[in-house]
């Protein structure tokens, strides 16, 4: 399956701290999960991925687009959720979601279906007109995903989605992000190996700014698809038993 | 649905806009006197509002531009492909709509509050609601780039004791630049065309720069901005020294409201002919109670209608809180006589001359004639309270003998005052 997204030689700094270094990946069409300890690099690789943080030496390209170079149409094409951040709560959902599309640059014309597409995505279009202070926490983040697919984006870059929600409204945005990655590329930063095996299609293993493995679920774990073979594979990576 | 709506409703519109206006109404009713004489001086009035109503809007805005980096959506709104100009202008837009709606309130208390006739100095009172495109560009800024939560009390702070000691400032440059034109305008005075457009630029020149610095890094916007703000300035300090930093200068006479009834002649600007029967009311009533005094003016003309006339008495505009008498005491007044050349020491003040020892007691005493039964101890300091009763006590002719003599006593710096018997 063709890439979506090309990452050739990407290495970044925080002054004199090298937090990625010489990165080159392949990001193809559905859930890709980025794993690593603590410093690893991966919100790096996502503030990189989402235009966040500046690339410094290496190149990201979105299909043709160059995130340097082509950096609005980069944008344009990417939706991002942040780990953390506060949503408008004295705005409606659709409100908001008008605001977000604005800023994606979604079309005047096509604001009002954009802004019902992404709600009917995430099962909320009956809240369309409901203040965000009077949703759940669970609503919250499935808001958080209506923002960043407003724009139909071909990218879409999920910092931790699923910290802090209960394990139902869990399983339920897992669900909601397979779903959503039918039709392109979703790159979803988490710690939590049981979100990986749900959901992931392809995985990157970063440890202190190196790649130490990417390719598919089934590759990682030689077959294995549950928790515990992600776990083994994982500890098997980062301990530095393997090295691909 | 609208997007500027949405922001108007996410930003600090929804209670900038009902604090500003209830602030807009109080302005206009502060310092009017519960009404202004003619627009020629509600203009500057005008003006002066601004010290209040032009912070509130740059803390207002600097409190939205600020919101994202308070809610963690700083690193969400940098991956927005919007430009953050366009973002920008969106935040400002809620303190904008705030700080004119305060500033409309204003105009308008003002606007059916003033007495008199003429008109509003369009380019002086259009440059105070334009003042607020750049001080919401300056908040926008202050918001973006000053810590989050300080942003708006010290952006807000710097503005207003920009406006209020630069309008203050005895440099004619410096006030000028405050654009806070509170001295402008009255009904013998205009604005200086040439020094107004200088302000209109400066304004012009604050809002591109900020405009210059929300484009960051965006060098095709940046650029434009920081030569369009470069022009600008430099344009307008040529324009503003051209003039001596001159705001207003004197408006050529458009005619006379005068009566004349008896011996009285009174003459106001058209603008204040309603005034006109006051004055001459007033001047009668003054003449008959000074009438042992001998001769009297006969002609009291307002300031800047002709060129002062030997023997004129300058009067103007009846303001909301004269009654009747206070006209009569401000024509009594004039039988103080100023000091004379050899004692000035510029700057409208005088040193020390003979006479200058009589002034309170001259006072004290003509406020006894306007008011006959007043205890002598409510009209003069103390020390010259048995001087007063001992003048009281005298005859009327030996009171007017004295008074043309303290008259005298102010002719030079050598002659000393008489004494009262």
């Amino acid at each position: 399956m063709n890439s979506v997204v090309t990452v050739r030689g990407l290495a970044h700094r925080y002054g004199r701290y090298p937090a990625l270094e010489r990165l080159d990946l392949e990001i193809r069409p559905g859930v890709t999960a980025v794993l690593g300890p603590n410093g690893a690099g991966k919100s790096t690789l996502l503030g990189l991925l989402s235009t966040g943080l500046t690339v410094q030496c290496g190149q990201i390209r979105l299909d043709e687009l160059d995130s340097r170079r082509d950096t609005t149409r980069y944008r344009a094409a990417l939706g991002f959720l942040p780990q953390t951040f506060t949503l408008p709560t004295n705005l409606t959902v659709a409100e908001f979601l008008t605001l977000t599309a604005w800023h994606r640059l979604v079309p005047r014309a096509e604001r009002a279906l954009a802004v019902r597409a992404a709600l009917e995505a995430v099962d909320l279009l009956d809240r369309a007109d409901t203040k965000i202070s009077r949703l759940s926490g669970g609503m919250h983040r499935r808001v958080g995903i209506a923002q960043a697919i407003v724009n139909q984006p071909r990218l879409l870059v999920l910092d931790e989605p699923t910290v802090g929600l209960d394990p139902r409204h869990r399983r339920e945005l897992r669900t909601l992000v397979r779903t959503l990655s039918t039709d392109r590329a979703v790159v979803v930063s988490t710690h939590l190996t049981e979100d990986v095996a749900a959901i992931a299609d392809d995985v990157v293993v970063l440890d202190e700014g190196t790649l130490l493995f990417a390719g598919s679920l089934t590759e990682l774990t030689g077959g294995g698809i549950e928790a515990a073979d992600i776990d083994a594979a994982y500890d098997a990576l980062t301990m530095g038993e393997v090295r691909r | 649905m609208s997007v500027l709506r949405v922001a108007l409703l996410r930003g600090s519109a929804l209670f900038g806009v009902p604090v500003m206006i209830v602030l807009g109404i109080i302005a206009g009713q502060r310092g009017a006197d519960s009404w202004s004489v003619d627009w020629f001086w509600a203009t500057g009035q005008l003006q002066q509002h601004g010290v209040l109503l032009v912070p509130l809007t740059t803390a207002l805005a600097a409190w939205d531009a600020s919101r994202n980096r308070r809610l963690g959506t700083a690193l969400l709104y940098r991956t927005y492909p919007r430009s953050p100009l366009a973002s920008a202008l969106l935040d400002a837009t809620g303190a904008l709509l705030a700080g004119l709606a305060g500033w409309a309130t204003t105009f308008l208390v003002m606007a059916l509050n003033v007495r008199g006739g003429g008109h509003p100095y369009w380019s002086v009172v259009l440059l105070g609601a334009f003042g607020f495109i750049p001080a919401a560009l300056v908040g926008v800024v202050a918001g973006r780039y000053l810590p989050r939560y300080l942003a708006p009390p010290v952006t807000a702070a710097l503005v207003w004791l920009g406006l209020a000691f630069g309008s203050s400032s005895t440099k004619d440059v410096v006030a000028r630049l405050s654009t806070v034109d509170r001295q402008c305008c009255d009904v013998y005075t205009e604005p200086v065309p040439t020094t107004i457009a200088g302000q209109w630029l400066w304004l012009a020149a604050i809002g591109l720069a900020a405009v210059a610095v929300l484009s960051w890094p965006r060098l095709p916007h940046l650029v434009p901005g920081v030569l369009g703000s470069a022009a600008a300035l430099a344009t307008a300090l040529v324009l503003i020294s051209s003039t001596g930093a001159q705001l207003t200068r004197p408006r050529p006479p458009q005619g006379e409201a005068c009566r004349t009834e008896g011996e009285v002649t009174v003459c106001m600007w058209p603008e204040h002919a309603h005034d006109v029967d006051a004055w001459v009311a007033a001047a009668a009533t003054f003449r008959a109670r000074f009438a042992d005094l001998g001769q009297l003016p006969t002609l009291f003309i307002e300031n800047g209608l002709r060129s002062p006339s030997s023997g004129a008495v300058s009067i103007g505009p009846v303001r909301a809180y004269q009654s009747p008498e206070d006209l009569v005491a401000s024509l009594a007044y004039s039988l103080v006589p100023p000091a004379p050349e050899c004692a000035a020491i510029g700057n409208g003040g005088y040193g020390f001359f003979p006479a200058a020892t009589t002034r309170s007691l001259l006072n004290g005493w003509i406020r006894y004639r306007l008011q006959a039964t007043a205890p002598s101890v409510s009209l003069v300091p103390p020390e010259d309270v048995p001087a007063l009763d001992r003048l009281r006590a005298l005859p009327a002719d030996q009171q007017a003998q004295w008074y043309h003599a303290v008259v005298e006593a102010h002719r030079d710096c050598s002659t000393n005052p008489p004494r009262v018997p």
